[in-house]
C-alpha cells in the first residue's frame, strides 16, 4: 500500500495500490511545464526563496537560510550555466559545432530521499522542475510534514500569472515502508531517471530494483568528509580563531549526519600545537548562538559519545576537551586515520607533520574536504592531488555543507535531460 | 574511616532500609575512597585526570562512570595477578566480545554475601526446593573462569534445597521431563523456587512444554534474568511472558519476577517488587542519567542506567554506566516499603538506524 501526501493537486492523504493513475496524471500535467519559459520558472523559485524565510512554519528549519540563498534566481542561473553553459538550451536549439542541440526532459524522475537532511528532497525536486521533468518523491516518514510545508510555500509563490502550483502539478509525494518491495519495484519501473540519496543499504536495495533499460541512475550514496589546516594557520592566532568559528558550523549542521559533515580535522604541526586548535574550537562551541544549542540526543548517540570519551581518557597519549553533558566533544591524538563517525558534535583532531600524508587516506568514499590555508600555492597543489584521487569537493571551512554543483562529481541537471539534436541538411543551413 | 568495616556493615544490614539521603551520606565517602584507590592503575589514573579530576568530586553524581563496554576492551585489574581468584565473563551475545571481570577473594566474598542479602529480602531465609531451568554443566567451572550464567546460578542455589537442573546436555539443552515431574510430585504441596535465563525459559522450556501440551500447577516463585533482546525480536513482552508462564506453570504472574543485573556488577541484582519496581540495595546506588545533560533524570523520565557499587575491590566497578535505558519511578515511597530510589528497566539502547549518506562505517572507509 502506498500513501500519497500530494498528488500534484491536493494534499488529501490517499492510500493506493499502485502508482498508475498518479503517474499518468503527473505526466499529463508535465506537458504544461513545456509551455512555461525558463525565466518564469526561475522567478517563481526566486519568490519561493524569499517566502520560506517569511513563513513561520518554515523559517526555523535547519539550513533554511542556505536553502533560501540557493534558490535565488542568480544562484540558479549559475547552476544552469555550470551544467549547460547557458539556459537557452533548455528552451531552444543551440548550435554546437555542426549540430543543433536541445536539452529535453527525461520524463518521470523518481527521487528516493534519505532521512538525514530534511531539505534534501527539495533540492532534488527543484532541480528536476528546472529541467521540466515530472517527479515522484518517496520521502521518509519523519520528513514528510516539513517537506509538505515547504511544498505549500512553493505552491503559493507567484510570478505574474504563474504560481508554484503550476510547477508542482507534475509532482507527487509518496511514502511506503522500505519492506514493501512490490511498491518499490513498481515505482522504479515507472522512472525515466532515478535519484537515490541514502546509506549503503538503501542505495543497494534501490539500485538493484528492476528499472527501464533507458532509465538513468544518479546515486548519492554514503560518503565521508573531513577537514585540514595548514601549518601557517595553526600558528596564526587570528586566522585560527576565524577558521574555528566557521568550522563549528560545519560540525553542528545536521549533527554531523550528512555526507558533507566533517568527522576529523587534520592539523599540520606538532601534537602539542593541537591545544591551540582545540581551545579555539572549544571557544567557538561555547560562543554559538542559543538557537544552535543542541536540544536532543538519542540514547545510542549519548552512549557512543561516553564510550569514545572514555577510550580517549584512558590513554596517556590522547587528550580530550568536552562539554559538561554530551553537547560537544573534541578528541585529540596523532594517529593518521579516518575515524568511525561518532557524530552529534564529536570531532577528532589530529596532528600530522606533513599534510600530504592525508593522500594515503583518500578513497572514492571521500566527498568533501574543508580547508583553512594561508598558503594558496600549497592549497592548489595538494587539492589537485586530492581531486585526482577522487575527492569531490574542496571548500573553505564553514562551507562544507553548502549544496553545490557539481555534487559528488556529478552535474545533476545534465543527468535529468536528454541532449537531443537536429542536424540541418545543407540546403537549410 | 575504616572503609572495609563500613562496607561489611552495609552488606550485612537489612537491605532497602536506608532512605536515599541517608544512604548517600554513607556510601559516597566509601565510593570516593575506592575511586582514589583505582588510580594505582595507570589507565584509570589517566581516566580520572581527564574526566574527573578527583578533587572535583563532591557528590555521587560527580564520579565519572566507566562505560560497561570498556570492560570488553581493557583488562582492568586493581590487585596483583596472584590475588585474582576468579575471572568472570559476560555472555557476549551482541558482539561476541566478552567482558572480563577479575575477582579477588574479598570482592568475591562480598558479592556472594551481598547477593544473598538481596535475595533474602525477596525469598525469605528458609531454603526451598529449587528447579534450575538450565543444565548443570554451566555451573561446573573447571578452572577459575566462569560465565555470567554460572555465576548467577551459584548465587541462587544457596537459597535452594533438593536442587534439580531441568536440562541435560552442554551445547544443546535437553529438557529432562521425567526428572522434572518426579521433583514436582515430591514437592507438590511446597513452595518452590524456579530460576533460569529468560531466553532459555522461553525458547527451551515454555515452547517445549507447549509443544507436548504439558501444564503444571506449581506454588512459588519464578526468577528469571538475562534480558529481553531475543524475546523482543519475537514480540514477547514482559506482560505476555508472565501471563503465559502463569497459564503453563500455575505460578501467579506477580510471582514471575524479572531480575536485572550484569556480570560487571555481580552481587547486585534488581528484582521486581510487588509493585513491579526495582529497588537499590544499601551498598549500591543507581543514577538514571539524561542522555544530553548527563544529569539525573527526573521521575518518569527515561535515561541511561548507571550502577554504583561499593562491593568491588579488584576491578573498577564503583561507577559503571550501562547500555540500558531505565526510568526512575520514585524515591523512598514505593508501596512495597523498600526505601531508596526505585526504577524500571525499559530496554537495551538500540543502535541508531542508518538514515542517510552520513552513515559511513569503518569497512567502507578503509
Amino acid at each position: 500500500m502506498i500513501k500519497v501526501f500530494f498528488d500534484g493537486e491536493d494534499y488529501e492523504i490517499k492510500e493506493i495500490n499502485n502508482l498508475d493513475s498518479i503517474s499518468k496524471k503527473i505526466m499529463e500535467n508535465r506537458k504544461k511545464l513545456d509551455l512555461i519559459p525558463i525565466s518564469s520558472i526561475l522567478e517563481v523559485i526566486n519568490q519561493f526563496s524569499q517566502n520560506i524565510l517569511k513563513n513561520p512554519k518554515t523559517q526555523n528549519i535547519e539550513g533554511i537560510a542556505f536553502l533560501s540563498q540557493w534558490f535565488r534566481k542568480s544562484n540558479l542561473e549559475k547552476i544552469i550555466n555550470t551544467n549547460f553553459g547557458n539556459k537557452e538550451i533548455l528552451e531552444n536549439y543551440v548550435q554546437i559545432e555542426n549540430k543543433m542541440i536541445i536539452a529535453q526532459p527525461k520524463g518521470l524522475v523518481g527521487h528516493w530521499i534519505a532521512g538525514n537532511v530534511i531539505t534534501l528532497g527539495i533540492f532534488s525536486l527543484i532541480q528536476s522542475i528546472l529541467v521540466r521533468d515530472a517527479n515522484i518523491l518517496r520521502v521518509p516518514k519523519n520528513s514528510i510534514p516539513l517537506v509538505l510545508e515547504l511544498l505549500k510555500t512553493f505552491g503559493e509563490s507567484e510570478y505574474k500569472d504563474i504560481n508554484g502550483y503550476d510547477l508542482l502539478s507534475s509532482t507527487s509525494i509518496i511514502y511506503y515502508p522500505k519492506e514493501d518491495k512490490k511498491s518499490n519495484e513498481e515505482f522504479s519501473l515507472l522512472c525515466d531517471a532515478r535519484i537515490i540519496w541514502g546509506g549503503e543499504e538503501s542505495v543497494n536495495a534501490i539500485s538493484n530494483t528492476p528499472k527501464k533499460e533507458t532509465c538513468e541512475d544518479v546515486i548519492f550514496g554514503p560518503k565521508y568528509s573531513f577537514s585540514i589546516i595548514d601549518a601557517e594557520t595553526v600558528v596564526n592566532k587570528e586566522a585560527l580563531k576565524k577558521a574555528m568559528s566557521n568550522f563549528v558550523y560545519d560540525i553542528i549542521f545536521s549533527e554531523q549526519d550528512s555526507c558533507t559533515s566533517p568527522q576529523v580535522l587534520f592539523c599540520e604541526g606538532e601534537y602539542s600545537q593541537l591545544d591551540k586548535v582545540a581551545d579555539e574550537l572549544e571557544t567557538a562551541f561555547k560562543n554559538l548562538p542559543k538557537k544552535y544549542e543542541k536540544r536532543n540526543i538519542s540514547m545510542s548517540q549519548a552512549s557512543n559519545i561516553l564510550k569514545i570519551r572514555s577510550e580517549y581518557a584512558l590513554e596517556n597519549d590522547k587528550d580530550l576537551l568536552i562539554s559538561f553533558g554530551n553537547y560537544w566533544t573534541i578528541l585529540k591524538d596523532k594517529e593518521m586515520k579516518l575515524e568511525e563517525p561518532i557524530k552529534s558534535r564529536t570531532i577528532f583532531i589530529k596532528s600530522c607533520s606533513d599534510l600530504y600524508d592525508i593522500l594515503n587516506l583518500i578513497t572514492p568514499k571521500i566527498q568533501t574536504i574543508g580547508y583553512m590555508f594561508q598558503n594558496k600555492e600549497k592549497l592548489i597543489d595538494i587539492s589537485k592531488k586530492l581531486n585526482l584521487k577522487g575527492v569531490s569537493r574542496i571548500v573553505p571551512v564553514g562551507q562544507m555543507n553548502y549544496y553545490d554543483a557539481p555534487w559528488d562529481g556529478k552535474l545533476l541537471l545534465t543527468r535529468l535531460i536528454n541532449f537531443n539534436s537536429l542536424k540541418l541538411s545543407s540546403n537549410l543551413e | 574511616m575504616d572503609i572495609n568495616k563500613e562496607i561489611d556493615f552495609l552488606i550485612e544490614s537489612k537491605q532497602y532500609s536506608l532512605d536515599y539521603k541517608e544512604k548517600e551520606k554513607k556510601i559516597f565517602p566509601i565510593l570516593l575512597e575506592q575511586v582514589k584507590m583505582q588510580v594505582k592503575n595507570k589507565s584509570l589514573m589517566n581516566f580520572y585526570n581527564h574526566l574527573g579530576p578527583l578533587n572535583n568530586i563532591k557528590k555521587i553524581e560527580d564520579i565519572p562512570p566507566i562505560p560497561v563496554s570498556l570492560f570488553k576492551k581493557k583488562d582492568f585489574k586493581l590487585v596483583p595477578e596472584e590475588d585474582i581468584t576468579r575471572t568472570l565473563t559476560s555472555s557476549g551475545t551482541t558482539t561476541q566480545i566478552k567482558s572480563k571481570i577479575y575477582l579477588n577473594k574479598t570482592t568475591a566474598f562480598r558479592q556472594r554475601k551481598a547477593l544473598s542479602k538481596i535475595l533474602e529480602d525477596y525469598l525469605g531465609n528458609q531454603r526451598k526446593p529449587m528447579i534450575i531451568l538450565d543444565t548443570e554443566s554451566v555451573n561446573n567451572s573447571k578452572n577459575t573462569g566462569m560465565s555470567a550464567r554460572g555465576v548467577a546460578i551459584r548465587g541462587l542455589i544457596q537459597f535452594g534445597k533438593n536442587i534439580i537442573y531441568a536440562f541435560d546436555g552442554e551445547e544443546k539443552l535437553n529438557l529432562n521431563l521425567k526428572r522434572l515431574e518426579e521433583f514436582i510430585q515430591l514437592h507438590k504441596n511446597e513452595e518452590i523456587i524456579l530460576f533460569g535465563f529468560t531466553y532459555i525459559i522461553w525458547e527451551f522450556f515454555y515452547k517445549k512444554l507447549k509443544e507436548i501440551n504439558k501444564k503444571f500447577n506449581l506454588k512459588g516463585i519464578l526468577l528469571h534474568s538475562g534480558g529481553w533482546k531475543k524475546l523482543e525480536n519475537e514480540k514477547v513482552s514482559k506482560k505476555y511472558f508472565n501471563e503465559e508462564i502463569e497459564k503453563m506453570l500455575g505460578i501467579e504472574r506477580g510471582n514471575v519476577k524479572d531480575m536485572y543485573g550484569m556480570v560487571e556488577q555481580v552481587g547486585i541484582v534488581f528484582i521486581d517488587c510487588e509493585e513491579g519496581n526495582k529497588h537499590v540495595p544499601n551498598f549500591s546506588e543507581v543514577i538514571i542519567r539524561n542522555p544530553l545533560t548527563m544529569e539525573e533524570a527526573k521521575i518518569n523520565e527515561e535515561g541511561i542506567i548507571e550502577i554504583l557499587s561499593i562491593l568491588p575491590e579488584s576491578y573498577p566497578g564503583q561507577a559503571i554506566i550501562t547500555e540500558d535505558v531505565g526510568v526512575l519511578m520514585g524515591i523512598d515511597n514505593c508501596k512495597c516499603k523498600r526505601k531508596g530510589k526505585y526504577f524500571r528497566f525499559v530496554s537495551r539502547i538500540k543502535e541508531s538506524e542508518a538514515r542517510g549518506c552520513g552513515d559511513t562505517y569503518s569497512e567502507k572507509i578503509k
